[in-house]
């Protein structure tokens, strides 16, 4: 069997886009995935009968506009409906929201503090100019600053070039974002603990580092890079879910001729004299292309696809030491009708229907943080929750609802392993926390289920359980991403690649490292027929 | 009429000054405090019992040392041992720090942070002809490591102690002492990612825990540079009291202390951000976005120095002889760094603070009576406003009394300097020792604050050129740099 110019291993959303942009451009492909379904951690799944459960991702703001544009995406399927508010219940009963609104943002934030308000309208405007800066990077191959390629030299002189375009401010400001903590940065600007509790989890999303730590400040940074249609910085669920998103995806690429197989988990890269040149499936089965494009994290990759002996000791020790450690969690509930949130006041019930995030201060995620760093869990966690079912009610029969929690910290490196009795430990912690701001949760849960650090391991093939299929830190971002020198999407096996989110720019349902991945790829093939 | 007036007396003060003095301008050096030198100084803590206030080191640049003519006679740099639990052990373990064994990207991060800290900074990205030509020079070395270790570098400065720590599977020894250096200073844990940086950045000033002690005391590199001030012709003044700057329409011309006022072309000051445009200079004479940027430089210091007189030599379990001349790090492993850490940032005194220790008399017998001792104990993570002096007290006397059993029957006597304490007595905001954090986001171009790169500020003819701007510590050469500016701009 061959005649296929690509095979991608992983039908991740990254993996489903990078097979749509090759074929689009007349390639023909082959996605191998090894679960039953696409998606990857983009999926909805139906775990308990009727009821339509997130065990990933759960909403979509960094999407590249051109990835739904060039792909049709909305032709496909793709419904975004853009999350109306945010909500932030207090230990006092009181609450705090934001709106994409900014003049009802803005008068709710004096309602806690007058001073927060008066300088909220620049934090904004300067947080948009730089998110507008650093987006573009997002779209690019990281050029490799040691290179003599006149095409490294060119993207580095772009760079160069942006950079002096930026006012003198911002980009001390973008340095200093990049390089210091979120609760540092935000308390520059803000007084309000609420405030500042729900800005920093932007700092600490998918992150084993409490908003405290230096290193944090990039992370907000990089969930500041979204938008949905043109609106910055919004987030979206999607209609079906996230696994819906990956179901447009997957509609467009088999539109283009994409050929997708799951149940077919790739146990090893065929690779001959040094090139790759098919693989091998677990069942036995080979496949052969030109190309083989990894959408599986670095460390699956490498460590476990790749025979070691194809592999130079420093490279395989670069892959080792990438970093993966994880503190994030996925809850689910089936619910028998909607819980109420007590600080949620009468005439305010449309905040039902938006997000709801446990992080009433700093100091509190903080402590979530300081509970769980030496190899446990938070007894009080920071969560992010939403009712799906109340923006899409296809998501749970009529009348019960669904709610997805994004949780942390749990250790992936927990003291003595996970296992089913730890799981449930610290789901009944979870529960606890929540019940704490909505007391009638409990009696209307009809199912529960979590995905700790170990189980998204071993459902999503993500080492460590990593969201992001790699840790977000500035030694491991950019040129350096996942390793230093092999930031391009290319490998040291000729014709080996890669396109998932351990790649630039990273986690996040973006469809950036695929697309920009296949753009390199169609001109490496364009290079190989001139 | 000076030339210019010089505010403050660290060695970055007066290698400014003799800088410009060589240059052939009028410098007058004017010092608040009745003594010379900042936190570069000893004091006698008890009679005859000396100790280096603030600093165990803070080297002045060679090439400083070396233009001025001075020799000031320094022991060798230190070894460093660490005394402590290992995660897990139930035993006390005594261990060199191997610093040999660490990564090439250590010596040639180190060697690229030394080039840096004796360049000008630009004020990147738009930089002067001459910035460029500095730093394209600094990228050239970076480049001329070749690819794979120019790339080891970049990641290093990014990364946490921790961190680094387990990708290198450092032994006990070595990751405690990686991650005491990389948070001295800092209001950070090992856990913190970009900590390494800092480590970097002592070991390019030779000021962290192996930086060289000063035979004579530290004082020694003051009053040789204060020396070597007065003999190019500048005139030194000291015990003035509170000063002002005078400043109209923006721009600075003179000094006043009381009702006399010096007026001068140029003031350098060698005070931080904050005290400069809070203390000198009346804050009405910024604008408010400009305020804003001194109120965002960070500096919570958290390092308490006790000093401890001693009746005899004191003796540490496993802790050889040779190993007194150096520092001794009592700390148990990274994560209990990090637990004490987890106290201070709520404000607590942290049960078991990580300490260092070093013997002065042991290398320098002018410290110390005959046959008495001097021991000098840096602790880490004292919070900022602590005010509780016998807590601390005695939880430096119980730390070392667990590993030199029965050393509290040689002590004479124990003076402890809070972080208050030394922001009293050296003018340092938040008793910050460097005049600001020294981490990642306060360095190069981003020190003292952002805009003021070069020792330039906002006010016309006002310069700061203290460790609050870039390079940060006491090697003379912040001063140095700025006063290089301050003649180009002449
Ligand atoms: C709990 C959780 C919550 C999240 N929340 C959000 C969110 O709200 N918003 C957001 O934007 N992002 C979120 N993310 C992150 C986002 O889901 C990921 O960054 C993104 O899905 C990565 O996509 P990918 O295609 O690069 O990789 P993946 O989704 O990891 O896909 C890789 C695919 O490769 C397959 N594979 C691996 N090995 C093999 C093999 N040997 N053979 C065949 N196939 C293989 C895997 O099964 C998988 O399908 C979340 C992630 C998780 C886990």
């Amino acid at each position: 069997m061959s005649g296929y110019d690509a095979i991608v291993i992983g039908a991740g959303h990254n993996g489903l886009v990078h097979a749509a942009y090759l074929a689009r451009a007349g390639k023909k492909v082959l996605v191998l995935e090894r679960r039953p379904v696409v998606g990857g951690a983009t999926i909805t799944e139906e775990i308990f009968p009727g009821f339509k459960f997130l065990t990933g991702s759960y909403l979509i703001s960094l999407l590249r506009p051109e990835v739904i544009r060039e792909l049709s995406l909305a032709k496909h399927g793709l419904e975004l409906m853009p999350l109306e508010s945010t909500l932030v219940p207090l230990q006092s009963g009181d609450y705090f929201a934001d709106w994409p609104d900014h003049d009802m943002t803005r008068e709710e934030i004096a309602r806690h503090n007058r001073r927060d308000a008066d300088i909220y309208p620049e934090y904004a405007a300067t947080m948009k100019r730089i998110a507008l800066w650093v987006k573009p990077l997002l779209d690019i191959a990281p050029p490799n600053p040691a290179s003599n390629d006149p095409r490294d030299k060119m993207a580095m002189a772009m760079i160069a070039e942006r950079l002096r375009a930026m006012s003198k401010s911002d980009f001390d400001l973008l340095c200093r974002l990049l390089t210091t903590s979120a609760a540092d940065f935000l308390d520059e600007w803000f007084e309000g603990e609420a405030l500042k509790g729900t800005k920093c989890t932007s700092g600490i999303i998918g992150t084993f580092l409490g908003p405290r730590s230096a290193g944090t400040g990039y992370v907000l940074l990089h969930h500041y890079l979204g938008e949905i249609d043109g609106v910055f910085r919004a987030w979206a669920f999607p209609r079906g879910g996230t696994g819906a998103f990956a179901q447009a995806v997957y509609s467009a690429a088999r539109s283009f001729g994409v050929e997708v197989r799951t149940n077919a988990a790739v146990k090893q890269v065929i690779i001959k004299d040094g090139v790759a040149k098919g693989v091998a499936l677990e069942n036995g089965d080979e496949f052969y292309a030109r190309r083989i494009i990894s959408n599986a994290d670095a460390k699956v990759t490498f460590l476990n696809l790749v025979d070691k002996k194809e592999l130079s000791p420093d490279f395989v020790n670069d892959i080792r030491r990438f970093r993966t450690t994880s503190a994030a969690c996925k809850v689910n509930l089936a619910l028998d009708g909607l819980p109420t949130f007590t600080s949620i006041p009468k005439g305010k019930e449309a905040l039902y229907r938006g997000s709801i995030e446990i992080a009433p201060s700093i100091d509190y995620v903080e402590k979530a943080y300081d509970d769980a760093k030496y190899g446990g869990w938070s007894t009080r966690p920071f969560m992010d929750a939403l009712i799906p079912s109340l923006l899409d009610p296809g998501m749970a029969p009529p009348g019960k609802h669904v709610m997805s929690l994004f949780v942390q910290y749990a250790s992936s490196e927990l003291e003595g392993g996970w296992n089913a009795e730890k799981r449930a430990t610290f789901l009944d912690i979870v529960i606890d926390t929540l019940s704490q701001y909505s007391p009638d949760i409990k009696s209307k849960i009809l199912f529960k289920h979590i995905n700790t650090p170990d189980e998204l391991e071993r459902q999503f093939a993500l080492s460590s359980g990593n969201i992001f299929q790699g840790e977000l830190a500035l030694h491991q971002l950019f040129f350096l991403k996942p390793v230093p020198t092999f930031a391009h999407y290319k490998s040291p096996i000729k014709h080996l690649w890669m396109c998932g989110a351990s790649t630039h720019p990273g986690g996040c349902i973006t469809g950036a490292p695929g697309r920009n991945a296949a753009m390199s790829l169609l001109r490496d093939f364009q290079e190989e027929s001139a | 009429m000076h030339d210019v007036i010089i505010v403050g007396s660290s060695p970055n003060a007066l290698a400014a000054a003799a800088r410009l003095l060589a240059a052939k301008k009028r410098v007058l050096v004017l010092e608040p405090s009745d003594h010379l030198g900042g936190p570069v100084s000893s004091h006698e803590f008890h009679p005859g019992f000396w100790a280096d206030t603030a600093l165990s080191s803070a080297p002045l640049h060679p090439m400083i040392e070396q233009e001025l003519g001075l020799s000031i006679a320094v022991l060798p740099r230190r070894t460093v041992t660490v005394i402590g639990k290992a995660h897990n052990a139930s035993e006390v373990s005594v261990g060199r720090f191997q610093k040999a064994v660490l990564p090439a990207a250590f010596r040639n991060g180190t060697a690229l942070l030394q080039a840096l800290h004796a360049s000008p900074v630009g004020d990147l990205p738009n930089m002067t002809g001459s910035e460029a030509e500095a730093l394209s020079m600094i990228g050239a070395q970076l480049l001329g490591l070749g690819e794979r270790e120019m790339m080891e570098v970049l990641r290093l400065g990014f990364m946490s102690a921790r961190e680094l720590s387990l990708e290198l599977n450092l032994p006990f020894a070595d990751r405690v002492a990686l991650s005491i250096g990389s948070v001295y200073g800092l209001n950070e844990g090992p856990f913190a990612r970009t900590n390494v940086w800092n480590y970097l950045v002592h070991e390019a000033l030779n000021d962290g825990l192996s930086g060289p002690q000063v035979v004579g005391g530290l004082g020694r590199i003051t009053a040789l540079l204060a020396d070597k001030v007065r003999s190019l012709g500048g005139e030194i003044e000291m015990g003035l009291g509170p000063l002002a700057v005078d400043v109209d329409a923006g721009s600075a011309w003179g000094v006043s202390a009381g009702d006399r006022t010096v007026e001068a072309k140029r003031i350098a000051s060698d005070l931080d951000v904050q005290r400069t445009f809070g203390q000198l200079i009346p804050p009405y004479h910024l604008e408010p976005e400009c305020l804003r940027r001194v109120r965002q430089v960070r500096y919570r210091g958290n390092v308490a120095r006790v000093f401890i007189a001693l009746r005899k030599q004191p003796e540490f379990a496993g802790v050889g002889e040779e190993d007194l001349l150096g520092t001794l790090v009592i700390a148990n492993d990274v994560e209990s760094i990090e637990r004490a850490w987890d106290e201070a940032k709520r404000g607590n005194l942290p049960a078991d603070p990580p300490i260092f220790v070093t013997l002065p008399s042991r290398g320098d017998p002018s410290r110390a009576p005959t046959g008495a001792h001097v021991l000098a104990v840096t602790v880490l993570y004292v919070p900022s406003g602590w005010t509780d002096r016998s807590r601390v007290k005695e939880a430096v006397l119980r730390l070392l009394g667990e590993h030199a059993p029965g050393i509290e029957q040689w002590v004479d006597h124990v003076e402890v300097n809070l972080p208050v304490d030394l922001e009293e007595r050296f003018s340092l905001t938040g008793g910050q020792l460097y005049g600001g954090e020294t981490n990642l986001s306060q360095s190069f171009f981003l020190r003292s604050m952002p805009g003021c790169r070069g020792g330039c500020t906002p006010i016309e003819n006002l310069y700061l050129c203290g460790s609050t701007g870039h390079p940060p510590g006491y090697s003379g050469m912040s001063g140095w740099l700025s006063a290089g500016n301050l003649l180009a701009t002449a």
